[in-house]
């Protein structure tokens, strides 16, 4: 394989090129009620070729290497264009050169399970949550995918990693006469297909919750103490700042790069925020971006305090900061973009019955689902969650609504719990979409959440 | 295309194959400036099988092994998503030429050029950050099956999209997704102008 892809660099006139090539399988299976709606098992490949050339950057995927020609005199064409026109010419942070061949221990691969057991899996799971009386439909949805992912540079870099990720989606909707409500979860993650086995309990819990939802109470609107469940929490911490640690992101505006200058004072002292590709067996496992850069985990934050970034070689280099190891592509129709792998808030000392009880009244919330982030401001939804009094959840409530500023948030978290827990499925779809983006948190306390609700 | 749908209608009661190949260029300019260049020559087969009211499919990028192709359709069809319909025969349709011509002539550095104008104009007029992306593609379609349906579509496209931020607020706009779907900081959001541009056309 090097060898094709040494020939096709070697068509490639300028001071720096990469070629990425994939070879990907993947299985789709989907049941929308009790109907079989999607199966499908496909393999497929691709290239993204770069080039750097007098400061131009450009970027050109390709599919059929008798394109490979055309696509490095397009690169190179492209790239001049640029270097004639910018302003600000295009440099890459030194990176090592490194050949490795790395293929992360896996339990259970699921391209060696039949697609026949994953489909008995899925359907398995959604028998259960049918069976429920209460259940008026369902969706379940089974992925897996495996880039087995080569990378060429002209520094000398050759890479061979595989990235391999499952996971199951459901959406239980539970009715009662005219009312209903779901309940939307998931589990997966990089290290094998056997962490999709043995989960029924996940979906009974979904199930439970679709269930209670016909009896919780909408929400009453105001601004309250609240404590945050680890699905919540995290999911806050990638999208108000998560977003905002990515170089790329503020690297042309100058307002966001001022404030997110390292050094500066953003949150409680009791936060601290990290992100780490590294950390084995979760979902947003990697060894090498798609650069070649070693991942490496980033103190984001410490007490409070911005202490890191995420970069490309790109953004390093016009950062003047080090590299980390996190820009990556969704497959072999992408250049990568700066992404987060796996960010978390690091847990505290505090129990989530400590957190409750420090809270005292207030609201307790849960589970991410849906919302956005404008600026520095964002709004979130809640999946569900509990009046908590005297330090006690009672009351269920639905139709939660979060909406606050990032400083503002990152100041008001007051107390974190010693209860990290990452999800296990991603999503992000900064312009393109990273299955893989990991992120969590433990338990949290936050001081004045504005709540919308009636 | 032909040669796979031959091998596919030896394997099932009606075959269907889609392919699409696009060339694609988009420029990018970020807070006025240019940022960088992406294209694409891309291809894609897609194979639909019916068998005994079942549906199977598989798609691949490079059709390069056709009987694998084939293979991982049928095991697709083998566990099997319902198939209340037959696929179609279509001939005899008109030919619309629905694209402006102008499209395939567009160059690089003409995007280049239009986005530097658009920057300077909406940077001026609204003393904003101004991101811009020009689009320019050209995909060709085709569609047919063993019932006797053999279309072909040319489809160049070409778009602008820009956006202008005032203010001290940062340009990050992000939707956050439920498990399984996609979230998103996007810049695209709205469309400005450009010649050419079948989409719509305002010039200023």
């Amino acid at each position: 394989m090097f060898d094709r892809l040494k020939t096709m660099l070697g068509r490639v006139d300028a001071d720096y090129c990469d070629i990425r090539y994939e070879l990907m399988h993947e299985t789709e299976i989907g049941f929308s009620g009790r109907e079989l709606t999607l199966l499908n098992s496909s393999s497929t490949d691709g290239h993204v070729l770069r080039v750097l050339k007098d400061g131009g950057l450009s970027a050109m995927s390709f599919n059929r290497p008798e394109d490979a020609e055309r696509a490095a005199r397009t690169a190179v064409e492209n790239a001049a264009l640029m270097a004639r026109r910018t302003v600000e010419p295009v440099r890459f942070a030194r990176t090592e050169v490194v050949q490795e061949t790395f293929r992360p221990q896996l339990r259970e691969d699921p391209r060696s399970v039949p697609v026949d057991e994953k489909l008995a899996l899925t359907r398995k799971y959604n028998e259960i949550a049918l069976a429920h009386p209460q259940v008026a439909t369902t969706y379940f949805g089974c992925t897996d995918v495996a880039r087995e992912r080569y990378l060429l540079s002209s520094e000398g870099t050759e890479l061979r990693e595989d990235l391999v990720t499952v996971q199951m989606v459901g959406v239980v909707t539970a009715r009662d006469g005219s009312l209903t409500q779901r309940s939307i979860f998931g589990f997966g993650g990089s290290d094998g297909f056997h962490i999709l086995r043995g989960r029924e309990a996940d979906v009974e819990v979904a199930i439970r919750i679709a269930v209670d939802l016909l009896n919780a109470q909408p929400v009453t609107a105001g601004t309250y103490r609240v404590v945050l469940n680890p699905n919540l929490a995290g999911t806050f911490t990638h999208e108000a700042f998560g977003h905002f640690s990515e170089a790329d992101i503020i690297q042309s505006n100058s307002t966001v790069r001022e404030k997110m200058k390292l050094g500066a004072k953003l949150g409680n002292d009791v936060l601290n925020i990290v992100d780490d590709p590294t950390r084995p067996n979760q979902l947003g496992f990697y060894k090498y971006d798609d650069e070649g850069v070693r991942a490496r985990p980033v103190q984001l934050m410490r007490n409070g305090v911005l202490t890191g970034r995420l970069h490309s070689r790109r953004t390093a280099a016009d950062f003047g900061e080090p590299l980390t190891g996190h820009c990556v592509a969704e497959d072999y129709r992408y250049a990568p973009l700066v992404r987060m792998g796996c960010i978390y808030i690091e847990p505290g000392t505090s129990s989530r019955e400590d957190l409750l009880g420090q809270l005292g009244s207030g609201l307790y919330l849960l589970n991410a689902m849906g919302g956005n982030t404008t600026g520095e401001n964002f709004t979130f939804g809640a999946q569900f969650g509990y009046v908590v009094k005297n330090g006690k959840p009672g009351q269920m409530i639905r139709d939660i609504n979060i909406s606050g500023n990032l400083y503002n948030t990152l100041q008001s978290i007051t107390a974190v719990g010693d209860d990290l827990k990452l999800r296990e499925i991603g999503g992000c779809g900064k312009m393109q979409v990273n299955i893989r983006s990991c992120h969590g948190a433990p338990h949290v306390l936050v001081e004045g959440v504005v709540v919308g609700g009636r | 295309m032909e040669r796979l749908l031959e091998l596919a209608k030896k394997a099932a009661d009606q075959a269907g194959v889609y392919g699409k190949d696009t060339v694609s260029d988009v420029v990018n300019f970020e807070n006025s400036r240019f940022k960088d260049i992406v294209s694409g020559i891309e291809s894609g087969v897609s194979l639909l099988l019916k068998k005994d009211g079942r549906l199977g499919s598989a798609y691949t990028r490079n059709l390069v092994d056709r009987e694998k192709l084939v293979g991982d359709a049928l095991v697709s069809l083998r566990n099997g998503v319902e198939a209340g319909f037959e696929l179609p025969a279509t001939s005899g349709l008109p030919e619309l030429a629905a694209f402006d011509p102008d499209t395939e002539q567009l160059t690089n550095a003409a995007m280049v050029d239009e986005c530097d104008r658009v920057c300077a104009l909406l940077a001026d007029e609204s003393r904003s950050q101004v991101d811009v992306d020009a689009t320019r593609s050209t995909s060709t379609v085709r569609v047919l099956n063993t019932m006797g349906t053999d279309l072909t579509v040319h489809l160049p496209m070409s778009a602008m999209c820009g956006r202008a931020t005032p203010g001290p607020a940062s340009s990050v706009v992000s939707d956050v997704g439920c498990p399984g779907r996609a979230s998103s900081v996007s810049r695209r959001r709205s469309l400005i102008s450009w010649p050419g541009s079948t989409t719509r056309r305002r010039r200023t």
